[in-house]
């Protein structure tokens, strides 16, 4: 192997000497082959991490395709991760990654590796673009996520991916928003154990994600129904949670759902009077839609609604329980216009059997005179 | 023979201009209107969302409707006004006044077309079909400006209705325009098309004249008058 002292000497560790990483080096000159660079002897925090993570414990079961210190960091070209010249700098980190985990080899003699479809879609989402398009180092690439030497599979309790630990993660970045998550029932039930409980993920996607003006977000004012539908509309954990019925058909036949379903990006969505981060069940007296915060969440869009307006159901269904004004007129008109329908066509009928019968008696006067 | 005294002089005006273009300007917008409402109304359906599509999403929709509704609300302003100030108005409105008559006239036909021995009434200037078909549009023309208005204003509204009333106006909103469709599409378009009397139409809402013969037909009272009066001659 041929050493460049030009590139050695720009690396990192120009100033360390050869036998700083090649401990195993007794005599000059030295075996052809040299043991693996001894990187733990200085990063013994990093080698502890990554002993644990995925990659680590692939190495310690004698799997050739898990990435090393080198395979990641480079060898003596090796440069601090925040120069532009490190291959693992945010900007171009996430290639590395792929270097391995869209290799169709190495894929196919892991089944566990995740789909690389699923990776691939990072590229797109808002905080891929913000890498690529932006040039923005602080946007988080595959480690920003996923961790870096202690690098677990999602499903591992060990992982910033991990559910329970997602919001945190986020957190990291969206501070302002972690707190106010925080305070939802959402986070109450996902502290709780509840395993459909959404955390960031479970709403905003995860490799998609993408910004709520992004008409492809699953957080995108016309999508948001769809979203909390998901859950609010399954009637597997509506039962198993006790949650409130119908809010998705009920919603989709207001004014509001009409208008956000063909287009209208100002018409209000379930985020819009519930919240979002922080929204909490209307038995709540901190939520938007407690009875005494309603005049004031409903004003947003209609300055003009007062305690008044508030009173009553918001989300009505075709029942008397749950409208009687509603249920009343309906049924009024279900019969007035059948009625009406019937009068119509009957008195219709009853002009031309007598107009029939006038021209037949006509006929036959006509026929009789003869 | 009806054609020929149609196109001689002799024709007696049933409509003003003024009067059958307040006929085509609320028919237009209660055309328009219907038309945008169903589309709404309908939305689930594949021809309401085409419909909306031909408008211009929900917003677009959403500005015809309210224009539409700007001109049926001016010239039934303009009615009323037509009504009350105006001689000959006054006059077609005394015309329209229902009366205990209108409701033997109606039973007459009925029983005339079951086939009793009773002759056919004789109509006044407007008879009992068509005294129906403007007071029912009227009643339920006021009872859409009156709902459309509060849903339009509904910010303004609020201020002063619990939100009940909304749900409760947009369903009668919606309900009520089916019923002005069965008013106008069933029961009108068969009084001035269908009817065998004036099939394939009555041409005095483009002409505004109805020639002696079809008025002593229709008409017979009315006719009777104007002989007595002496301004038409006898048709036999």
């Amino acid at each position: 192997m041929y050493v460049d002292r030009a590139v050695l000497a720009r690396s990192r560790h120009g100033k360390v000497a050869c036998t700083g990483c090649h401990t195993g080096i007794a005599r000059l000159p030295h075996e052809p082959k040299l043991g693996r660079a001894a990187c733990a002897t200085c990063h013994q925090r990093e080698a502890k991490a990554y002993a644990d993570s995925i990659h680590g414990r692939g190495l310690a079961k004698k799997d050739a395709d898990v990435p090393t210190c080198q395979r990641c960091h480079g060898e003596h070209d090796i440069v601090a991760v925040k120069e532009s010249a490190s291959r693992v700098q945010p900007l171009h980190q996430a290639k590395i990654c792929m270097e391995c985990h869209a290799d169709s080899r190495i894929t196919a003699r892991h089944p566990e590796m995740p789909s690389v479809l699923v990776i691939r879609a990072y590229g797109d989402s808002v905080h891929g673009q913000a890498v690529t398009k932006k040039g923005l180092s602080v946007a988080p690439t595959c480690t920003g996520c996923h961790g870096t030497h202690d690098l677990k599979p999602a499903d591992d309790p060990g992982s910033p991916m991990h559910r329970e630990n997602v919001a945190e993660t986020c957190g990291r970045c969206h501070q302002g928003i972690l707190a106010e998550y925080r305070e939802s029932i959402h986070a109450e039930a996902v502290a709780k154990g509840v395993k459909e409980a959404p955390t960031c993920t479970g709403c905003h996607g995860e490799h998609t994600i993408a910004a709520p003006s992004d008409p492809a977000s699953k957080v995108a004012p016309r999508n948001i129904p769809k979203t909390c539908g998901s859950c609010h509309a399954a009637e597997r954990i509506v039962r198993a949670y006790g949650l409130a019925t119908k809010r998705g058909e009920t919603y989709a036949d207001s004014f509001h759902g009409i208008a956000s379903k063909f287009g209208n990006r100002e018409a209000a969505n379930c985020a819009s009077c519930h919240g979002f981060h922080d929204v909490r069940p209307s038995s709540d007296p901190r939520s938007r839609v407690a009875k005494a915060n309603l005049p004031a969440t409903c004003g947003r869009c209609h300055p003009g609604a007062g305690a008044r307006f508030a009173e009553g159901r918001v989300h009505i269904e075709k029942t008397w329980e749950s409208a009687p004004g509603v249920f009343y007129v309906r049924t009024f008109y279900t019969w007035f216009i059948g009625g009406l329908m019937v009068c119509f066509l009957g008195y219709m009928a009853i002009e031309v059997y007598g107009y029939r019968r006038r021209r037949r008696q006509a006929g036959m006067d006509r026929g009789g005179q003869r | 023979m009806k054609t020929s005294d149609r196109s001689t002089g002799a024709s007696i005006q049933r409509f003003t201009l003024n009067e059958r273009t307040q006929h085509a300007l609320l028919m237009g917008s209660t055309l328009t209107l219907l038309i945008t409402g169903f589309s709404l109304l309908f939305h689930d359906l594949p021809i309401g969302r085409w419909l909306l599509w031909l408008e211009g999403g929900v917003a677009g929709r959403g500005l015809i409707h309210r224009w539409a509704a700007v001109v049926l609300m001016t010239v039934c302003a303009y009615h009323v006004a037509y009504i009350l100030f105006t001689e000959r108005g006054h006059a077609q409105f005394m015309h329209m006044r229902p009366r205990s008559q209108d409701v033997r006239d109606f039973l007459q036909v009925i029983r005339m077309n079951l086939g009793q021995p009773v002759e056919r009434p004789a109509f006044d200037w407007f008879d009992y079909r068509q005294k129906f078909q403007y007071w029912a549009f009227a009643i339920a023309g006021a009872t859409m400006v009156l709902s459309g208005l509060v849903l339009w204003f509904a910010t303004q509204a609020m201020a002063v209705m619990p939100k009940w009333v909304f749900d409760l106006l947009a369903v009668l909103h919606g309900r009520e325009s089916v019923v002005i469709f069965l008013l106008l599409f069933v029961w009108h378009l068969y009084d001035v098309h269908l009817r065998p009397e004036v099939f394939p139409m009555d041409w005095s809402w483009i002409t505004g004249r109805i020639s002696p013969s079809d008025l002593k037909a229709r008409h017979r009272a009315e006719y009777e008058r104007l002989r007595h009066a002496g301004s038409i001659d006898a048709v036999e």
